[in-house]
């Protein structure tokens, strides 16, 4: 396993093992020494010379023995120095829990920076500092100052805050919840939540990662690695900061540029991660994933004892996406043969309010047995003469039987101290205190059997393109330092990159519009061309359809005079004289460069109306093809590119081949951090598409 | 090699004159001339404690050019910005005109090269009998103007002008066209140049708008508006060119900071999101207003990046208004500028013509 030093250590020291059971380091050690550790436990404390039976040593240097992992807990200036010590001792890695380092500013910077450098001297690795520690409950060692020890079990979690995560272990106690690990993260100076990912993703006993952060560091590498574990096993993550209030208090918490939330839920989709908004869909869902097998489709039979919470599973499931089937004719038969006359043998099944365990098992087999049916929800309410414990039982025995489908229960009304709850506890059966929460979990399982079964595909091949000429474009705006780029120099960019757009042409004087209109052909568009003007229909500084000379002549003094009258302060450049296209339907393709996660694609609905609608959709770059499939499926622009009321559909492929474009540039020119083409003009089937207007901005 | 005498004159305000003086005082200077300087109008810009008025122009220039006359041999006269006509009009002008010749003759003295300085713009003095071609003319100098480029419209400003000066029997030495939009550079010295060349006058050069001179540094910020630098002190240098004010969301402030070149931002103190914002797109310096500290997990980054942070009691709008009053001043010990002027002179204009061809036809050789 990777990172063994930190989750299978055989020899551990605590620096600051502190005979004052008030300190952090006495507190550490002792919950090492309660949690079971198995291998040598060395105190490090120069002032003592026995701590709770254990020989100290007054350094590092001193123990008789390899040490594979020691756990620091002094004061933050002279951690620097014993983390030399344990260089020199060939310690394979530090678990600094010492707060005084990059959170408090800049001597604690420096600290930190120095601690790093000693790291990378002796290739010792480190976790935090200012971090609560870690536990590996297998292995069993509790290297924190949690105040309690967790079950071992099946859930790992990774968290970048020290106070939540050891919130989230009592609660774990509480419910019986059992962990492989627990990894406070703290400043993230040398290990970072990508490294412990990996790390477990090779853990046999881990069955569910969860995830608690406000941040990454190393955008690319976190969306790299999380990606693979994935694939192995569900990463559930709780990204605090979605809101402007809460980035603005990430930015003060971890002192750090917040990222933007749009850009981490891409990373999060691309990374194959199952995204949760609050604490407690974090524990249904690393409860869900725990032990259970995961669903191989969306068809849920969901069995119940009343009718109303029955009905209320029902909606739930079906607003989440699942569907509920009838189960095959044969076995509807035979529950029909079985169950009392005015039970409802269709889904959800109703086996009525005096149901025992008996019939939840005939019910529940009859669903584990249909090949319609993917996973299954109980419902069971308290009622006088439900036999509660011995319906668990029933469950326990049917999930014996059956290892295939995953099954989720809703006991009504009961606590999780209750016989039964506690009774489907031992083996793992997650059980929800509301129906929508197991639909819930059904629903993220079933998400990540997609994520299971998605095809790995490969970003397309770049197209052989004129990558100079774009270079050169860029260098001579930097020169003048323009950081937008004049209508000519981004249709060349575009049309470099095989995105197509009309013909058009900047007249700066009335002779040389009439000149260039003759050489495109009429009828024209005369469009304001100015630094300032970006939105330039706001300012009518558009004028469509321009058929004569006369016309053209007419429209070059009527645009100056209205833009001169609307925005006198704005430069303008010309006037550009495009030839006039045929409309299609109007969509927007668009990219920012994310400072963290890299350039950011966007879809949506396109024309003036974009900014209001919000119709859109991201990705990270590069996309893959069916990722950009994907960007335009999941808008309204998809229905309408279909076409409605039997107009013909339009050409989405060439959509596609724009989006895939626009993503080679981004990906191409990083001096490029924003780009938007709107709208892009889309045509029937086979007729392509054409990009109307593109604004590109670099970086200065 | 005679005296040679060359009257600078500008169509407006922030044509580019002092940048023009400047640079070829310091031209000349290197070719080993004595240069002197004179300005015989000018506009009061400070008031001394004794209640006098002094042109800021003229002190740059004694100091630049290390010049031990007193204020009033260089400027004789010193008109009010807003009034003035009250305590010339019922004077004897004559004696003004004494006093200006008189100054003049001394402040020449012994120079090989004498740059006067003309008012902002060619009108001033018309009131008290010495306009622009007239003193020209008294003095024996050429004339250069410096014309702001806004658009095609100065060619008939310049005509304009040179007729007026003809009518002084007077002649331009050339223009200098400054402040020309970098986008119509190749336009104007292959179209409108040769056309006013053909109309008779000279193109002495081409200047595009150059923002690098009308920046600031971070440290001049910090001079003028004080306030306490509380990290990226090594950024003292950078170059400052916008100032933005941030107040929008983080996420806006991002994309909004990318975009700009050479920013100050000014924020509150407590907005560690539009900081960190500003900080991770290459802001030159952050200004923190209403005196609050931000968080102390932001200085090392700063410290970092070398973006000077300055904490100020002001709140944001008093403060983008004091940086605002500084920009575009050349100052006798802020050599960046002065390094900047010889620099564009180098470039864009011909100042070998200017102070060498003796080619031109000398002010008193009526042709």
């Amino acid at each position: 396993m990777k990172l063994d030093a930190f989750f299978e250590p055989r020899a551990i020291a605590v620096i600051g093992a502190s005979r004052d059971p008030e300190k952090v380091g006495h507190k550490v050690f002792k919950n090492i020494l309660d949690s079971g550790f198995q291998g040598n436990l060395y105190p490090i404390n120069p002032k003592a010379t026995k701590l709770l039976g254990y020989e100290c040593f007054r350094s590092v240097s001193e123990v008789p023995d390899e040490i594979d992992l020691a756990v620091i807990a002094i004061p933050a200036k002279i951690v620097p120095k014993v983390a030399e010590e344990c260089g020199r001792k060939g310690v394979r890695g530090i678990v600094v829990i010492s707060a005084g380092f990059s959170e408090t500013g800049r001597e604690g910077t420096l600290l930190e920076r120095e601690l790093v450098e000693i790291c990378r001297k002796y290739d010792m690795r480190m976790q935090g500092p200012n971090c609560l520690g870690i536990i590996s409950a297998h292995h069993p060692m509790n290297a924190s100052f949690a105040s309690a020890s967790p079950l071992p079990g099946n859930i790992a979690l990774i968290s970048q805050s020290g106070a939540l995560g050891s919130s989230i272990l009592n609660w774990a106690l509480q419910n019986n919840l059992g962990f492989t690990s627990f990894v406070s993260l703290g400043n993230e100076a040398d290990l970072d939540a990508a490294d412990f990912i990996e790390a477990l993703a090779d853990d046999d006993d881990t069955r569910v990662i969860g995830l608690y952060i406000e941040g990454v560091k190393h955008g690319e590498r976190f969306i790299h690695v999380a990606k693979e574990a994935s694939r192995k096993k569900p990463i559930i993550v709780l990204k605090a900061g979605t809101t402007d209030v809460g980035i603005r208090a990430i930015s003060s918490h971890t002192g750090s540029l917040a990222g933007s939330d749009t850009a981490f839920s891409a990373a999060f989709e691309k990374a194959n991660l199952l995204r949760i908004e609050t604490l407690e869909e974090l524990f249904d869902l690393v409860q869900a994933f725990e032990a259970q097998p995961i669903p191989q489709g969306k068809n849920v039979l969901i069995v119940t004892n009343g009718g109303g919470p029955g009905i209320l599973a029902a909606d739930a499931c079906e607003k989440l996406g699942l569907e509920l089937p009838s189960l095959e004719h044969e076995i509807m038969q035979n529950l029909r043969n079985r169950l009392p006359p005015h039970a409802s043998v269709s889904n959800p099944v109703d086996i009525l309010g005096d149901a025992d365990d008996t019939r939840y098992m005939t019910a529940l087999d009859a669903g584990f047995r249909s090949k319609r049916i993917d996973a299954i929800m109980v419902i069971l309410t308290p009622q006088a003469m439900t036999p509660a414990c011995e319906v668990a039982e029933a469950i326990i025995e049917l999930r014996r039987r059956y290892a295939e489908k995953p099954i989720v229960t809703a006991f009504l009304g009961y606590d999780n101290d209750s016989r039964p709850v506690k009774k489907l506890r031992e083996i793992k059966i997650p059980n929800y205190s509301f129906p929508e929460s197991a639909a819930y979990a059904l629903k993220a399982m079933y998400d990540y059997s997609l994520i299971l079964r998605k095809p790995s595909e490969k970003p397309p091949k770049r197209i052989e393109v004129n990558a100079e000429l774009v270079r050169e474009i860029i260098a001579r705006a930097r020169k003048d330092r323009r950081t937008n780029l004049m209508i000519e120099e981004a249709n060349t960019i575009a049309k470099t990159y095989g995105v197509s757009t009309p013909k058009a042409m900047i007249a700066r004087n009335r002779r040389e519009a009439v000149k260039i209109a003759e050489s495109i052909g009429y009828p024209l568009a005369m469009k304001i061309v100015s630094p300032e003007i970006i939105h330039k229909t706001d300012f009518g500084g558009v004028v469509l359809n321009v058929k004569t000379r006369e016309e053209v002549e007419g429209n070059y003094d009527g645009l100056l005079k209205k833009v001169g009258f609307s925005m006198p302060q704005a430069r303008i450049l010309g006037i550009l004289v495009q030839q006039m296209v045929q409309l299609g339907k109007e969509v927007i393709v668009g990219a920012i460069r994310d400072p963290q996660f890299g350039p950011l694609m966007m879809f949506g609905l396109g024309g003036i109306y974009v900014n209001f609608l919000r119709d859109v959709s991201y990705r990270l770059c590069p996309l893959t093809r069916s990722e950009a499939r994907q960007m335009i499926e999941e808008t309204k622009a998809y229905i309408l590119l279909r076409g409605v009321r039997g107009e013909p559909r339009s050409d989405i492929e060439s959509v596609i081949d724009v989006i895939l474009r626009i993503s080679q540039i981004m990906t191409t020119h990083e001096q490029i951090v924003e780009m938007e083409v709107n709208p892009l003009c889309v045509y029937e089937e086979k007729k392509g598409c054409l990009a109307l207007d593109i604004r590109m901005a670099i970086s200065k | 090699m005679g005296k040679r005498e060359i009257y600078v004159a500008s169509t407006e305000e922030l044509a580019g004159k002092s940048l023009v003086m400047i640079g070829l005082a310091l031209k000349a200077r290197e070719l080993g001339r004595k240069v002197g300087y004179f300005k015989p109008i000018g506009l009061g810009s400070t008031v001394t404690a004794e209640g006098a008025i002094i042109d800021d122009d003229v002190e740059t220039m004694k100091e630049i050019l290390e010049l031990e006359y007193a204020n009033e041999t260089l400027c004789p006269i010193t008109l009010g910005r807003v009034e003035f006509l009250e305590e010339y009009k019922r004077a004897d002008m004559s004696k003004y005109l004494a006093r200006i010749t008189e100054s003049h003759a001394k402040a020449s003295e012994d120079k090989d090269l004498v740059l006067i300085e003309g008012p902002p713009s060619l009108s001033i003095g018309f009131s008290l009998w010495s306009p622009v071609p007239k003193l020209a003319a008294e003095f024996g100098a050429n004339i250069l103007l410096v014309a702001w480029f806004r658009n095609d419209f100065i060619v008939d400003e310049v005509l304009q002008i040179q007729d007026y000066c003809a009518k002084w029997d007077v002649s331009l030495l050339g223009v200098i066209l400054n402040r020309v939009p970098k986008d119509r550079m190749a336009e104007v010295e292959n179209g409108i140049k040769p056309f006013l060349q053909d109309r008779g006058v000279k193109v002495l050069g081409v200047i595009p708008e150059d923002d690098l001179l009308s920046s600031l540094t971070a440290q001049e910020v910090h001079q003028a508006i004080g306030g306490r630098i509380i990290a990226g002190k090594d950024g003292m240098g950078n170059i400052i060119r916008t100032f933005l004010v941030g107040a929008m969301t983080p996420e806006s402030a991002t994309r909004y900071f990318q975009k700009a070149t050479d920013e100050l931002v000014i924020t509150g103190g407590d907005r560690t999101d539009i900081i960190f914002a500003a900080l991770e797109t290459g802001a030159s310096a952050i200004i923190l207003t209403g005196n609050l500290q931000p968080s102390v997990k932001i200085l090392p980054r700063a410290d970092d990046l070398a973006v000077p942070m300055i904490v100020v009691p002001y709140d944001t709008y008093t403060t983008l208004q004091l940086v605002q009053k500084i920009v575009g001043r050349i100052k006798p010990g802020d050599k960046r500028r002065l390094d900047i002027a010889k620099e564009i002179l180098d470039k864009y204009v011909d100042w070998n013509q200017i102070l060498c061809k003796s080619s031109e036809r000398r002010i008193g050789e009526r042709s």
